[in-house]
């Protein structure tokens, strides 16, 4: 290397040209299906576009954001490394902020010039759309990355603040829109360009002295909110009696790491985000239906989200590989395993207790339910008897979902594997993904064939469903078998009586909430997939994949 | 290369052709080692030597692809909580959760080892100077490594493991460490496995030795037989020679002109004859350090001239 820029490039490049790749691989996937389409004279799939132009700029953040973890410091901010090269700070930071910048820019542009070309973006202010779309791109990867390295040390606010940063980009890049809707003459994108465009040299100074401050041994203990944190946290009563026995010290361990996260997760989202909102929104009634829909969808999507963390041995780790700390504890596998199930139910019930009472609060303070009546009372009709069991039960199905999310990972989570790991998550994102775009690609062929044979979906199309479910029971039954048969009898009686009980709620809500009139025959579907849905064989084999990882 | 296996009663550890590679390199290569009970088992060698995957496997953190492995007659593989539990285990990074406090982290390791001994646990966190209140991630280097020799001594474990648990440490820190092994060998029937590539340390505290050099066994015994068989000699050319002369039986000779000096390992007998043939004669006999004798056990470089 000549330079000392030359070598911190090559580093970046190094890092993460495994995600350049991702990023080449989409655009490259994206501009063929485009070209597909446009020879064919068909409709363009904008929504997987949308999803895998996401997905890049995702990938571009991951690679610029210039972290590294110290699991003894918890820091995860800039890399502690880079401070004793010979190399000013400003030169440290403005090169990841430069190349990020540019990167980001070359791949925006290529996607508008490579796939969004069938006059996604044709309307008469697209050119200037487009440049106001880049600036305010360029502006958010600086702001996350100045977010990332001044917050290193603080995981959770640095989440809340990005988040925040996000929606709140999302809102700054849709102005321009507003101003035109709300005739804002001053809200225009030759006004609002410029603006943001000052605040990206801004960012670059604050990220100076922040890492700066770090390099000089300032970042932390002199951090007043770190500080201020700490001694609340000292103040706040702690556990002083002995632990009963391993499996509550355990317990006690896998809580204080993420028992509170998904909680406080959703009830950030609720109380921060939901909650405004609706009260903003309270005399409208048409947004109860969607705000209803999203308080009921947030704990399963926060629980998937999580469930990836939660599912590792420690869960801010990229390193799957179990802690010494933890692999020297005479502790059985099965009962590591069993103190993060019970976590991830405690925290589960603390979450849907919590959305509980956010709904009832909610339902009586500021939902408008003019247009929710009417659905609640055709349901009332249809389940005269039974439609309170049937709430219940859905709340219950719902707690178990959440809870199936957190625990269901553990299988390649704790193989210590990153195959297994990632494998298992790129299958869950690919395949849907990949039905997506086969359905967006033979969208015409499909409604075609609907045509051509009606009873196709309403005879077949259930019953090679129902096949295929049972097919899938089965082999869930004969993995499980195998896999707790060799966990301790003692875990496996508790599991198999806690699979049971979720079992029974779930083919219970099937049974009572099957359709009225079932003239296509759906009920042994919904019966199916409730005998599916908890999981049993995965959880089984959680102990035997730490038992690999933790014997390697 | 055969050394003494005391049979497996006695034999706290009792490892028996044990081979691990990882990708291409052989990272032990069919080890064999017994660890007396009662003893301080130092395990010496360079760095990347295979000291803590041989130690990893002692603890059940790594599985044997060859050979076997038994603790107090157990697979720490098969009977984890039973080995786990009769075992202290202090490493160079102790890696401790940083959130924790001290206290925390004494209750917490309180919880698995019903042979805890609270009143010791306090005492050692009086004389090691600990704040119950801290949390681990604002402990320095020293700290750390004493509150993790605290949790790893306060079950008095029937083997405390140490993988080179001062390395780095100031030494006042050290000498708690040594003090440590000292004390857990006054129990009674306590055992210590300590590795180290500081070998003055090793020098002062074992009673056996066992010298891991590229994963394989070179030496293995009582500390006192080790130094008893080893000599080192200086030879006295009157012609100085052309090149390294080379001294049947030595395991290393080293100098320059006139002076040479010679290691030997049970060769002593021969080595008169064999100087005179070359042509030099012994001026000089005394026993090497453990230094000397890993150095040209080794072979990786010249042992310095003493003055």
């Amino acid at each position: 290397m000549r330079s000392p820029i030359a070598a911190l490039t090559w580093e970046i490049w190094r890092r993460g040209r495994r995600a350049a790749a991702a990023v080449v691989g989409c655009i490259a996937f994206c501009a063929i299906i485009n070209l597909i389409v446009h020879n064919t004279n068909g409709r363009p799939p904008s929504s997987i576009f949308g999803f895998l132009m996401v997905l890049s700029f995702a990938f571009l953040l991951g690679l610029f954001n210039c972290t590294e973890f110290n699991s003894t410091r918890e820091w995860n901010g800039f890399p502690y490394r880079l401070f004793v090269l010979p190399v000013p700070t400003w030169q440290l930071v403005a090169v990841p902020m430069v190349l990020g910048l540019i990167a980001i820019e070359g791949v925006y542009f290529a996607w508008v010039k490579l796939v969004w070309t069938h006059g996604q973006l044709d309307n008469p202010d697209a050119a200037k759309a487009t440049l106001w779309w880049a600036v305010v791109l360029g502006a958010y990867l600086t702001y996350y990355q100045v977010t990332v390295w001044s917050l290193a040390g603080f995981r959770i606010l640095r989440s809340i603040v990005l988040s925040v940063g996000g929606v709140s980009s999302i809102l700054v890049a849709c102005l321009p829109f507003f101003g035109r809707v709300l005739n804002w003459p001053w809200i225009t994108v030759e006004h609002l360009i410029p603006i943001v465009l000052t605040t990206i040299p801004m960012t670059f100074i604050i990220a100076w002295v922040t890492v700066a401050r770090q390099r000089h041994g300032g970042g932390r203990r002199r951090n007043f909110v770190k500080a201020l944190m700490e001694w609340i946290t000292d103040r706040l009563p702690r556990r002083t009696k002995k632990f009963s026995s391993p499996a509550a010290a355990q317990f006690w361990f896998e809580w204080r790491r993420a028992g509170l996260l998904l909680p406080a997760a959703v009830g950030f989202a609720l109380f921060v985000v939901v909650a405004p909102i609706s009260w903003a929104t309270r005399d409208d009634p048409h947004f109860p239906g969607a705000t209803f829909t999203w308080i009921i969808v947030l704990p399963i999507v926060l629980g998937i989200i999580l469930g990836k963390g939660f599912a590792k041995a420690e869960f801010y780790s990229r390193n799957l590989s179990v802690p010494t700390f933890l692999g020297v504890r005479p502790i059985s596998d099965a009962e590591i395993v069993a103190a993060k199930i019970k976590v991830a139910a405690v925290s589960v019930l603390i979450t849907w207790v919590m959305v509980g009472a956010f709904l009832a609060a909610w339902f009586l303070l500021c939902a408008n339910t003019t247009e929710l009546q009417p659905a609640l009372y055709e349901f009332r009709i249809f389940y005269p008897h039974s439609w309170r069991l049937i709430i219940a039960l859905c709340f219950v199905g719902l707690a178990l979902l959440t809870w199936s999310f957190l625990i269901g990972e553990m299988w390649s989570g704790l193989s210590g594997k990153n195959s297994w790991y990632f494998g298992s998550i790129g299958f869950q994102v690919s395949a849907p993904l990949l039905i997506m775009v086969g359905c967006a690609i033979w969208s015409n062929e499909i409604d075609a064939f609907a045509k051509r044979h009606p009873d196709f979906l309403k005879i077949h199309f259930i019953q090679i469903t129902g096949w295929v479910l049972a097919v899938l029971i089965m082999m869930k039954m004969w993995l499980a078998a195998r896999s707790w048969s060799k966990v301790e009898p003692r875990q496996s009686r508790r599991y198999v009586i806690v699979w049971a009980a979720g079992t029974l709620c779930l083919v219970g809500f099937a049974m009572l909430a099957r359709p009225p009139l079932d003239v296509e025959r759906q009920f042994h579907v919904y019966l199916l997939l409730a005998l599916l849905l908890f999981p049993f064989a995965r959880v089984g084999l959680a102990p035997l994949s730490l038992n690999k990882n933790r014997a390697r | 290369m055969k050394f003494p296996s005391p049979s497996s009663a006695e034999a706290v550890v009792s490892i028996t052709n044990l081979s691990r590679r990882f990708g291409a390199k052989a990272a032990l290569n069919d080890v064999s080692l017994y660890v007396p009970r009662g003893c301080v088992f130092g395990l010496v060698g360079e760095n990347g030597a295979g000291k803590t995957t041989l130690i990893k496997h002692i603890l059940g953190l790594l599985r044997a692809e060859a050979g076997s492995v038994r603790v107090f007659g157990l697979d720490p593989i098969g009977d984890t909580v039973l080995t786990l539990g009769r075992i202290g285990y202090l490493s160079e990074t102790p890696d401790l959760p940083g959130w924790m406090r001290v206290d925390e982290l004494i209750r917490y390791t309180q919880a698995f080892y019903p042979k805890w001994d609270a009143a010791y646990a306090q005492e050692l966190l009086t004389q090691f100077g600990l704040n119950p209140t801290q949390r681990l991630n604002t402990l320095s280097k020293g700290q750390s490594a004493k509150a993790g020799l605290l949790v790893a001594q306060a079950h008095r474990p029937d083997l405390l493991l140490l993988d080179e648990p001062s390395s780095g440490l100031d030494p006042l820190v050290r000498r708690t460490i040594l003090e440590a092994v000292i004390r857990t060998v006054a129990d009674e029937g306590r055992t210590v496995f300590f590795s180290s590539h500081l070998l003055e340390e090793i020098e002062r505290v074992s009673d056996h030795i066992a010298m891991l050099h590229q994963g394989k066994i070179v030496l293995c015994g009582p500390l006192d037989e080790i130094k008893a068989q080893h000599r080192q000699f200086t030879l006295h050319f009157e012609v100085p020679p052309a090149k390294t002369p080379v001294v049947a039986g030595a395991l290393s000779i080293s100098g320059r002109g006139k002076e040479w000096t010679v290691i030997c390992n049970g060769a002593r007998a021969e080595l008169p004859s064999v100087a005179a043939k070359l042509g030099a004669q012994i001026v000089g006999e005394r026993a090497p350090s453990l230094n000397e004798i890993f150095v040209a056990h080794a072979g990786t470089g010249e042992i310095p001239v003493p003055a």
